[in-house]
């Protein structure tokens, strides 16, 4: 083989591992917080870009040198864990399953927005504070940033295996993981044990955002969302909870990752990650490093996937009462402003509608709803543009296309339980939007889908404020309607049963499977006519118009109005998108309103507005 | 003629032989008593009948049929329905919803045709399983019926027991597979079951019941098979169970002196 060309191959490999040292400390992270919280930490990118800027304001603003800002930044983002801890994580620990883990997703908007508000969201130049010049080991090109991270990792590393090991929090700490409630009838404080891990987990992400910021050269405020990806990915290789595993993984990943940068270019290195972590979690949910056979969980007293409500339900009169007065609103304030708001809810509310069947009745904590938003506007979209259908034809192939591929992709993870379930739909969205960016020639890439066409009905052409609005208002009364009539239905019933005990659901006969996938179809069928509109409505997509920040939004409205609850969704969605709206002066505050918005709802009123059911 | 066989049935836990190589049978009608110390393999066998988990060696046949590697819904749809041992209703449905759930094998109307067009044959076969469903319900009483429409975790946990046992009747099981369905429950509760029992054994119902109690097994079973470490340490009639000295030494432990 050509010298140069095995030379080329091996620094790819070098440049992997040095990446995935960094993975490897992210992943530390999340497993040390999910073998003692048993929870998946979604804040714990935030924390990690947190960490990073720390260390660009110590380093560039107060001027201090490495070596006295890479601790100090790692204190910072320590103190940043025990705040993550004491007010997302303590408060729900006796919540329902869904509730820490939908607070972590708070609590990381609300650092990412804080990042973006004091920092802008532009990205910042990290100093290079470490000399550049590389030197040659064995026909491999190494700089001293390159050993900087090597040696930050395994120093961490060792560290964190000593401390485990030996001292007295060590052994609390693995108690707690072991069986909490042993540990703490045997005297260990199990909540000053679970903020030692989140302490310690941020400590090692600060750290870790330290070193990208010098790797790269730049910090941004929204970089914690893919590393934190990136870190799950890492954990889910090594097996959750597995700390040597997660380590390893993120070596794993960050060597496949360079490896498919080698192969199909730069633009693929998130899409070679994510799915790397949907293989894993499809065909080795336990980790590349476990045993293959394992044995049953236990059965579980009680609990519930959701919190025990009494749903308030609306009288029909009531409905149709609302639906009038929905339907009469352009006549009686014909302010095309007002009506524009209108649309969006209505368009945002038949995604909520969409996602509260997946994720209230259904209990799959979807979070990556948007990616089949994103299926039908690309599908109704491109079949207009490129194939000149009519919008009667598109509008309805969105719906059924973003639900046979929606259900297509999602079926394998479907499989997949609690917190796997949630990474796995988060990734899916994600691989959504990677492919629409990756698959230029048909898609348009990262340059988007622009001039598709307004919607026509038989020849009539929706222009107007008011034309808008009827046509939303009507996709939104057939979507609420099939889904109120499913979640009434015996099938309802039966997704509910699936929800709350798929052990027991299955042992009367229930498969798990297919009436999962039949939910998630339905569902994906209207959230395919939401992407539909959102396109023919605003004319422009792109890869970044249905982002994960619009699952969790969706979310967010579904949990606010009350999980499986459609007047509840809808409720959600009309609140959640009016309120930017009425808030428009300072509009830079939306996301960090919306955490804690969900914060509030979780902590003080789980079942939401109109309660779950 | 069995409904029910396993040969050889073998499973275990990283070392431990919770089900060691058991032949079992179980006849048309029959109620087989499954009795042992803690740890003696008994539900991790309901799994395996069940199909919740699959055995490492050995087979479960049903009617003559190799169903092993069944999943466990299919053994649901065969006629198989197990209770649980510390009791799994759907906490957030309502009591009748529970066994409307129950009912699921046994309905004919199409899922999502019947939900879109909730008339017709959907409607009918709704109503007529609701019926059922209500009067499965009055063996117990004043402590179910009348709050039928609450949603189960706001019940006791004897009561949930009874609904889970009331769900898992709704199925028309072919072999209903009791585990401990008195656990948690006082003696005059205790009884009532037992008599609630004998009740489904005078219809025929075929029934395997894992139970401590001998009280409960000894006049409902018609033949009991102690587990001791998996395997088969006595089977018999139940009369003859109390006084075998092996199974003695396994539940008290030493030599057993006369």
């Amino acid at each position: 083989m050509d010298a140069s060309l095995w030379g080329g191959w091996l620094d790819q490999v070098v440049n992997g591992l040095i990446l995935g040292n960094i993975y490897a400390l992210l992943a530390a992270g999340l497993a040390l917080i999910f073998g003692v919280a048993h929870l998946i930490n979604f804040a714990h990118g935030s924390v990690y870009m947190a960490g990073s800027y720390l260390g660009w304001v110590l380093l560039t603003q107060v001027g201090w040198p490495l070596w006295a800002a890479l601790p100090v930044a790692m204190a910072g983002s320590a103190a940043m864990g025990l705040l993550l801890e004491r007010f997302a994580v303590r408060p729900f620990r006796k919540s329902a399953r869904v509730a820490p883990l939908l607070a972590t997703i708070g609590a990381g908007m609300i650092l990412d927005s804080l990042g973006e508000l004091i920092f802008s969201p532009n990205p910042r130049p990290f100093p290079a504070v470490v000399p550049a010049d590389r030197f040659s080991l064995g026909g491999v090109s190494i700089g001293w940033l390159d050993l900087l991270i090597l040696g930050a990792t395994v120093l961490s590393a060792a560290g964190l295996f000593l401390f485990l090991k030996f001292s007295r929090m060590g052994q609390a700490l693995r108690a707690t993981a072991q069986d909490s409630e042993a540990a703490q009838q045997m005297g260990v404080p199990v909540n000053r044990v679970n903020a030692l891990a989140f302490a310690l987990a941020s400590a090692l992400g600060g750290l870790a955002g330290v070193l990208v910021g010098l790797y790269y050269n730049s910090v941004f405020p929204s970089m914690g969302f893919q590393a934190g990806l990136k870190g799950f990915t890492a954990c889910v290789l090594g097996g959750l909870g597995n700390l040597p595993g997660a380590m390893a993984g993120g070596l794993v990943l960050g060597v496949s990752e360079s490896l498919g940068v080698a192969v199909f270019g730069s633009s693929a290195r998130n899409l070679v990650a994510f799915a790397l972590l949907l293989a894993a979690l499809l065909w080795r949910p336990q980790g590349l490093f476990a045993g293959r056979r394992r044995s049953l969980p236990p059965e579980p007293l009680t609990g519930t996937f959701l919190p025990v409500s009494k749903a308030i339900r609306l009288p029909l009169p009531t409905v149709l009462g609302l639906l009038a007065l929905a339907a009469v609103l352009p006549i009686l304030v014909p302010n095309p402003y007002i009506l524009q708001i209108g649309t969006n809810a209505w368009i945002l509310a038949l995604f909520a509608v969409s996602l509260t069947l997946v994720a209230g009745t259904s209990g799959i904590l979807s979070l990556g709803h948007a990616g089949l938003m994103a299926i039908g506007a690309y599908a109704s979209g491109l079949l207009t543009l490129r194939l000149g259908w009519p919008f009667e034809a598109s509008f309805l192939a969105a719906g059924l296309i973003a639900s046979a591929l929606g259900t297509l992709l999602a079926s394998p993870a479907l499989r997949l339980k609690g917190h796997y379930l949630s990474i796995a739909t988060l990734a899916l969205g994600e691989i959504v939007n990677q492919t629409i960016l990756n698959a230029e020639p048909v898609t348009g890439g990262a340059m988007g889908l622009a001039g598709i066409p307004v919607p026509t009905l038989f020849g009539y052409a929706f222009r107007s404020a008011a034309d808008y609005y009827y046509l939303t208002l009507g996709a939104l009364a057939v979507g609420a309607l099939v889904i109120t009539l499913v979640v009434k239905s015996p099938l309802g019933r039966t997704l509910r049963a699936l929800r709350e005990d798929e052990v027991a659901a299955t042992a009367l006969g229930v498969s798990a499977g297919p009436y999962k996938a039949l939910a998630f179809g339905i569902a994906a069928f209207f959230a395919g006519w939401a992407g539909a509109l959102t396109a023919h409505l605003y004319s422009y997509i792109s890869h970044e118009t249905f982002g994960t920040t619009l699952s969790i939004l969706g979310l967010t409205m579904v949990i606010v109005g009350g999980l499986g609850n459609v007047a509840g969704a809808i409720l959600g969605g009309v609140a959640l998108s009016s309120l930017p709206e009425i808030l428009r002066p300072v509009a830079q505050f939306r996301p960090l309103l919306y955490g804690l918005l969900l914060l509030v709802a979780l902590r003080w009123r789980p079942q939401g507005a109109l309660g779950s059911r | 003629m069995s409904i029910l066989e396993t040969r050889g049935l073998s499973r275990n836990f990283g070392g431990i032989q919770a089900v060691a190589s058991l032949d079992l049978t179980v006849g048309e009608g029959e109620v087989l008593g499954l009795i042992g110390p803690n740890g003696a393999g008994k539900t991790t066998l309901f799994n395996l009948l069940a199909g919740a988990d699959v055995p490492d060696q050995g087979k479960v046949y049903l009617e003559g049929r190799d169903i092993t590697s069944w999943p466990a819904s299919r053994h649901a749809r065969a006629g198989i329905i197990r209770t649980f041992q510390h009791g799994r209703t759907f906490a957030n449905l309502s009591v009748l919803d529970n066994l409307h759930v129950g009912t699921h094998t046994r309905r004919r109307a199409p899922d999502l045709w019947g939900a879109l067009f909730p008339w017709g044959r959907q409607s009918r076969e709704e109503e007529a399983l609701r019926r059922e469903c209500q009067a499965l319900l009055v063996p117990f009483g004043d402590r179910l019926t009348p709050r039928q429409d609450e949603a189960a975790w706001q019940f006791s946990y004897a009561n949930r027991r009874r609904i889970e046992i009331a769900r898992a009747l709704a199925a028309h099981p072919r072999i209903l597979l009791l585990d401990e369905p008195t656990a948690g429950m006082n003696p005059v509760e205790t009884l009532e079951i037992l008599e609630f029992l004998k009740g489904l054994k005078a219809q025929g119902q075929t029934m395997v019941v894992i139970e401590h109690k001998l009280p409960l097994i000894l006049p409902l079973a018609d033949r009991v098979v102690v587990l001791d470490h998996g395997a088969k340490l006595a089977e018999g009639h139940p009369l003859d169970i109390p006084r075998n000295p092996l199974v003695i030494e396994a539940y008290l432990g030493g030599k057993h002196h006369e």
